[in-house]
């Protein structure tokens, strides 16, 4: 790519619609302006130099009898009428021998002839000048060769004036087109830039809210506006299935093991800052792997899934669940004062999990054992809460399952002890 | 003040036309010459009355005592004058005269020439003279002015009485024109 190239193609797209609206516009008008200045200069030069031709007519007609007299002054006289004509520089009379008879030039003083042109009557064209070559007659005779020289300075002057015009006429075009394609640019690149700037700000912020303004005309950048628009709206809609994948246990629809920690790290918090207390209750299955072995997985996952429904029914609808891998599952219990409250609710969750429960054709029946720790009253860190819980968990499994538990510090010496 | 530049105008003019004067001596024109081609120039600008005559008939130049013009007339024998041939002749008498066009009374026409002139009546003939004695008597008179130029007068009367038109150009031309 040329260097022009290059550089017209990172333009901003204002400056390439300028650029192209001048160089447009220069083009159109610089054959009509050519055309009409080679017009001009060739009309303007025919009538001149038809009136020289008519001027040196008239002049030999004048002193045709001078030349045949040889009247010198009367030829002078004759000649030097030429001064009414502005344009004329210099004339000669010749006698047929070749000795001048009479001479005029504008400023006294001879100038150089342009050329000197054989004996025939022609007029000869050059770049500044006209001249013109007649022979004098009287009546049939030729008496005697005039020529006149005549400038083309009002040529010049008119070409010269005429060009400046055409390009004032530009200016003004060019002056014209400028202001009527900044509105036509501004329509075509304000869209353009808004696009970028919600791009940048999407980029920058990770934010894929729907855009405030969609561009709403039908053309090319309406369409890229939209397309934007439904591309923000799918990029919504993947992040919503991925934190979905990522928070969700797929086969229980209870939250996850990651969901569920952060959300106790929160409710730990949250208790903390507010004082009020809230308790984590891990729940453990008894029985499941049995199950899981003799009626095989599918049973031992429709199993699962009935054990969450049963857990939702039992449980408030503030309390979160989730599942956090196998036959664990826990609970985390906001604004859970009073132990008393604790232990009924735990009561009607083991009650309702060692019901028996008809999947796919088998009667089974497992049960479940529970722990709980309370925040802040056992401990105030999630890893702490958590390693209670587990201590009550495994205390109520040993105590001979089916059953809950409390943390309390006795639990640990009994578990040390053991 | 103006004296004093006239003066020395014409002192420089005089050194310089003194000189050209000595470069042009071997190439000038003798006189007689000179009075030939004048003679073909008045009968071109002169227009005489339609006689019907056919175009290869001469235009004649009658010579009356001025060998040395009829010698240089010869030169210009058979120039076209208004579409005709010009031809000179030397005339003696009152009788060859009445078919010239033109007529030139030398310097040696003397007393015999006037009285050809005064035979010629109102014919349309154009009398051309260098006689400075039958000056009144013609219609264009050669004369050499101050500055030695070869100059004529014309007597307007005198050439319509014989119904001779002549040119505005030649009028413009001559040293004077006497109207009556």
């Amino acid at each position: 790519m040329s260097g022009w190239a290059l550089w017209f193609r990172h333009r901003p797209i204002p400056a390439k619609l300028k650029l192209i609206t001048h160089l447009l516009v220069l083009l159109a008008l610089l054959p009509i302006i050519s055309i009409n200045i080679g017009y001009e200069y060739l009309s303007v030069r025919d009538s001149m130099r038809s009136e020289a031709e008519v001027r040196a007519n008239i002049i030999r007609e004048n002193v045709a009898a001078a030349t045949a007299f040889g009247d010198r002054e009367s030829a002078d006289e004759t000649l030097s009428s030429l001064r009414a004509s502005p344009n004329v520089i210099q004339a000669v009379l010749l006698l047929r021998d070749g000795t001048p008879l009479a001479r005029f030039s504008v400023g006294g003083e001879p100038e150089r002839w342009m050329e000197i042109p054989n004996r025939t009557d022609q007029t000869i064209l050059g770049w500044n000048r006209i001249l013109v070559a007649r022979s004098v007659y009287l009546k049939e005779s030729r008496v005697g060769w005039l020529m006149i020289e005549t400038s083309m300075k009002p040529l010049h002057d008119r070409l010269l004036l005429y060009a400046l015009v055409s390009l004032v006429a530009v200016l003004i075009s060019i002056a014209l087109t400028s202001m009527l394609s900044r509105r036509l640019t501004h329509g075509i690149t304000t869209p353009l830039s808004d696009l970028m700037d919600l791009a940048r700000h999407v980029t920058d912020h990770q934010d894929y809210s729907p855009p405030l303004r969609v561009s709403d005309s039908q053309d090319e950048i309406g369409g890229l506006s939209r397309a934007f628009d439904t591309m923000l709206a799918a990029i919504r809609e993947r992040d919503a299935r991925l934190s979905q994948i990522a928070y969700c246990d797929s086969l229980t629809g209870l939250a996850n093991r990651h969901a569920f920690m952060e959300r106790l790290q929160q409710s730990v918090d949250q208790a903390r800052r507010s004082g009020k207390s809230c308790c984590l209750m891990f729940l453990d299955l008894d029985h499941f792997k049995f199950v899981n072995d003799t009626y095989g997985h599918a049973v031992g996952d429709a199993l699962l899934r009935e054990v969450a429904r049963r857990l939702k029914n039992v449980m408030r609808n503030d309390d979160f669940i989730g599942r956090l891998g196998g036959d664990e599952f826990a609970i985390i219990i906001e604004n859970a004062a009073d132990g008393a409250g604790l232990a009924i609710a735990s009561g009607k969750l083991v009650r309702s999990l060692s019901e028996p429960m008809r999947i796919e054709e088998c009667d089974v029946q497992i049960g479940a054992s529970i722990g709980f720790g309370r925040c802040p009253d056992d401990a105030d860190k999630v890893s702490e809460l958590m390693r209670m819980a587990d201590v009550a968990m495994y205390a109520a499994k040993k105590g001979g399952k089916n059953r809950f538990r409390a943390y309390s510090p006795d639990l640990e010496q009994d578990e040390r002890r053991s | 003040m103006k004296r004093v530049a006239a003066v020395v105008l014409s002192l420089t003019l005089f050194a310089s036309s003194a000189l050209a004067m000595a470069a042009n001596a071997a190439q000038r024109v003798p006189e007689f010459a000179m009075k030939a081609v004048y003679l073909y120039n008045f009968a071109q600008l002169t227009n005489w009355p339609p006689r019907g005559e056919a175009s290869d008939e001469p235009f004649n130049v009658c010579v009356f005592g001025g060998d040395e013009v009829f010698h240089a007339l010869e030169a210009l024998e058979g120039r076209k004058v208004n579409g005709h041939p010009l031809h000179s002749l030397q005339i003696e008498d009152a009788v060859a005269v009445r078919q010239c066009h033109l007529l030139f009374l030398g310097e040696d026409a003397g007393r015999r020439g006037r009285r050809l002139l005064d035979g010629l009546g109102d014919a349309s003939i154009l009398t051309v003279t260098d006689d400075p004695s039958l000056a009144d008597s013609v219609a264009v008179s050669l004369v050499v002015t101050e500055g030695k130029r070869l100059a004529f007068d014309i007597k307007l009367g005198l050439a319509k009485g014989r119904n001779l038109a002549l040119s505005s150009k030649l009028l413009r031309l001559a040293n004077r024109v006497i109207v009556e």
